[in-house]
């Protein structure tokens, strides 16, 4: 490639240069300039809500751009849809997989685009091709399989293979270990090597910065939609990515203060669901931040679930201020001053297509109005109130929860709950498919609430997080306690771990 | 980057209004349509308080039907439950009280039975209430001997909702603008409003923060079971005469309103004054169509495509949404 436009690097075969993008209200990317060169693993780094989705809606022609070029080759492009996009070599593997579980792998892998001969499917082909793409990928799952019976990190190698199918120069991975398990994410690394070997370049876009950090070539970093800083991964750290993407030095995440703690606001007496839990006691004093540990499917969130009243248990009691609580009522919860920061917060935490201000002040409805009449002016200053305090970036408050962030999703079930000044707060998963900068403000927001007194429960299946955020660790294995830990200096990840998998501690109680 | 989020709602957001907007173009096309082929007709004083008249019914079902829908649910059974309440009326036509009390209480009985099975017992409102339907029609034959029901004895009082004035405007159209506004006010400005866009929102959300998704599907459907009862008065008294089997179909009119008024058939989405456009729109295809020379059945056939085309915008709009 001699031919080089305007100084750019002339190794790059795909070039958004200088792209803006405005909704109603946000501009979501300002003058971004973002570009690819063949077989390399350019890693797009950004909190939520800085204008990565919008960046790759752009690229995948999902989005049009209000101005700028694509370059592609040198050519000029513009991308009237997706499809076109896929034709330009330039495909997608989104978070939300888009398998077909009763079709079987090869189909599921042509999906659209099946071989056809004289009008008819051309079996012969389609699974000699399929073989083809399973093994440039390194896969050894049959192409008859059906793609539901596949665990969710072959799915994902799949979606890969469909934009393999498809002739892909370019793969976009949005998020792709966020699902995977360990071993899984090995797998998608050594499938990425091989990609690169192809000459296939791939964006990867990740919250792991220790991953961005093991697998790309280069790193982008946007913020608040625009451009910061685009590097080569050798010639910059972590910890710089972090203040790139935040915009400021980030010290201590965790901020942790030990605190006294007061009375016991809450306490679970041999709660027990016969084949999910069995007899589980704790007591979290107010002011305490007590972390619940344990390996997916232990039963932690199913325990949550049912000392907020939202399930049904067969024997045990939720005493919350001295006051037992009747089963099965959230309502009733909620009013002895228990909240709930679900783990998920798309399907349990918000109403997506409702306003900020509906979902904030939803609980707190009662206390917002007179005779069942709400009051609209308290309603909007105390939305207004938390939407200014814990910083939510929103356009209005009648913006719909849906067109924001993950991280300003979260802050609103918060928010929700702050409102209600509980006593107890359980949080699940608080930071799940959140980015660094949204992370240590929820991490902050925990820690002044413990230090105000109320008593908060942290489920988490990250260590790190309960480790930094807890006083003391109650580990679950397959439905039962196994420890509770104090949480001090000496105490090690090992130990947290060898008892959420079983092993007997001394210090269990 | 952030706007202010202080900023005032605007008129639209404040009182709500038709989403789509495409049905609107079609409305406004119908009714230069109409006028051109009628002359003006159309536009005369006695016509436009005939159309409203003729809603009346429909729309005083729809208004709180509404309710329902954003809850994510259907009621069809509204036809026989209006037909249950009408008959009602036309057995105690010589008092107007216990002829008032015992169509609502029975109405209000069968909107509880609605609620009891879909709130409760989270059954598809769909067959549900196509089922309930046929139970309240088989009542209604029961109770009325499937003959129709006239009025023994002159009753000034019931023939006042059905046919008085006040102030030159026909009592049923009072009655429905009145029952608008409630509504409106019911589902814009109360705790209980709030709690019904909630449920149809996202019910495990809802559940999550304390709303009981049982309770306020129960409770829509108990209104709008009173509001028919009420409306079976009115329908009655309109001529004093009813026959048993006159109010199936209805509830067609009461769906094609609301879906047209915006309401999202998946629930969470919708208002009053959308409805209430809605009807006038259903109103002003019955009439045109009477006016312009067509039989009823030309307006079936119509309805019928507007009521797909309606829901096509709806499923097209919810899915632009969330690409």
């Amino acid at each position: 490639m001699t031919e080089n436009v305007s100084g750019s690097r002339s190794d790059s075969f795909f070039r958004l240069e200088g792209i803006t993008k405005t909704f109603p209200g946000v501009k979501a990317l300002s003058a971004v300039s973002f570009d690819l060169r063949a077989g390399e693993v350019h890693a797009l780094c950004g909190e939520n809500g800085a204008g990565k989705s919008t960046l790759i809606k752009v690229m995948t022609g999902a989005h049009k751009k209000d101005s700028g070029n694509i370059v592609i080759d040198n050519e000029e492009v513009e991308f009237v849809n997706t499809h076109q996009a896929i034709e330009m070599g330039i495909s997608c593997v989104y978070q939300e997989l888009s398998i077909v579980p009763l079709l079987d792998v090869a189909r599921n892998l042509f999906i659209g685009n099946l071989p056809r001969k004289g009008g008819v499917i051309d079996y012969k082909k389609l699974y000699a091709d399929t073989a083809d793409i399973l093994k440039k990928l390194g896969l050894t799952i049959s192409p008859h399989e059906k793609a539901g019976e596949l665990s969710v990190g072959q799915q994902q190698m799949i979606e890969i293979g469909r934009a393999l199918t498809r002739k892909a120069r370019c793969i976009i991975m949005d998020e792709p270990t966020s699902s995977l398990s360990e071993r899984e994410t090995d797998t998608l690394f050594e499938i990425i090597e091989k990609l690169k070997n192809q000459n296939i370049a791939v964006v990867y876009i990740s919250h792991k910065l220790d991953e961005v950090m093991h697998i790309a070539d280069r790193v982008t970093v946007i913020r608040d939609g625009q451009h910061i800083i685009s590097k080569d991964i050798s010639d910059i750290t972590e910890e710089q990515i972090i203040s790139k993407m935040i915009g400021r030095d980030l010290k201590n995440m965790y901020c942790k203060e030990p605190g006294e703690p007061k009375g016991i606001a809450l306490a679970v007496k041999g709660l027990t669901k016969h084949g999910v839990f069995e007899d589980i006691s704790f007591e979290v004093r107010a002011g305490e931040i007590l972390g619940f540990f344990g390996l997916v499917g232990a039963g932690r969130s199913e325990i949550m679930r049912a000392v907020f009243g939202a399930d049904k248990y067969d024997s045990g009691q939720v005493i919350i201020n001295g006051k037992t609580l009747k089963p099965g009522s959230p309502a009733r919860s909620i009013v002895s001053g228990m909240g709930f920061v679900t783990e998920d917060r798309k399907q349990e935490g918000l109403m997506l297509e409702l306003s900020v201000l509906a979902n904030m002040t939803l609980p707190k409805l009662k206390d917002l109005s007179s005779g069942g009449v709400i009051r609209r002016k308290a309603q909007r200053e105390i939305t207004q109130k938390y939407i200014d305090s814990i910083r939510i970036k929103t356009p209005t408050m009648n913006q719909l929860t849906v067109n924001l962030s993950g991280g300003n999703q979260q802050k609103i079930v918060i928010a929700k709950w702050l409102m209600m000044d509980p006593k107890v707060l359980i949080v699940d998963e608080p930071t799940r498919g959140i980015d660094v900068g949204s992370k240590a403000e929820i991490y902050a927001l925990i820690n002044e609430l413990a230090k105000r007194g109320v008593a908060i429960i942290v489920v988490s299946s990250e260590i790190e997080e309960v480790m930094g955020l807890s006083d003391n660790v109650i580990t679950i294995f397959e439905g039962r306690k196994t420890a509770k830990l104090k949480v001090t200096s000496s105490l090690t990840r090992e130990e947290i771990l060898a008892a959420s998998i079983g092993g007997v501690t001394e210090k269990c109680n | 980057m952030q706007l202010k989020a202080t900023e005032k709602p605007t008129l639209k957001e404040r009182v709500g209004g038709i989403q789509n907007f495409g049905i609107f173009i079609i409305m406004l096309v119908f009714i230069i349509v109409v006028v051109a082929l009628s002359g003006v007709k159309f536009f005369t004083p006695t016509n436009l308080l005939n159309l409203l008249r003729s809603i009346s019914v429909t729309g005083l079902m729809a208004v709180a039907a509404t309710l329902v829908m954003i809850t994510g649910n259907i009621d069809l059974s509204l036809g026989w439950m209006i037909g249950l309440a009408a008959c009602i009326t036309g057995v105690h036509s010589d008092n107007t009280v216990v002829a008032i009390v015992f169509a609502v209480l029975a109405c209000a009985a069968c909107g509880a039975f609605n609620g009891i099975l879909i709130g409760g017992l989270k059954l598809n409102a769909f067959i549900t209430t196509l089922g309930t339907a046929y139970v309240f029609k088989g009542i209604t034959m029961m109770y009325s001997d499937g003959k129709i029901l006239t009025a023994s004895v002159q009753n000034d009082s019931l023939k006042f909702i059905g046919q008085g004035n006040i102030l030159g405007v026909p009592t049923p159209i009072w009655i429905f603008l009145i029952a608008g506004f409630i509504f409106w006010f019911l589902l814009k400005s109360t705790t209980f409003g709030s709690r019904i866009y909630a449920v149809g929102a996202n019910a495990v959300s809802a559940k999550f923060s304390g709303v009981s998704s049982a309770k306020i599907v129960m409770a829509t459907y108990i209104l709008t079971g009173i509001v028919t009862g009420i409306a079976g008065v009115v329908f009655y008294s309109k001529v004093m005469s009813v026959q048993p089997y006159s109010g199936a179909g209805m509830e067609f009119d009461v769906l094609t309103a609301i879906v047209l008024g915006g309401t999202s058939v998946s629930g969470g989405k919708g208002n009053v004054p959308g409805t209430i456009i809605g009807i006038i729109f259903v109103g002003i295809l019955s009439n045109g169509f009477t006016l312009i020379g067509l039989g009823s059945n030309a307006q079936y056939i119509t309805q019928g495509v507007i009521l797909i085309l309606a829901m096509r915008t709806d499923v097209m709009s919810s899915r632009g949404m969330r690409g």
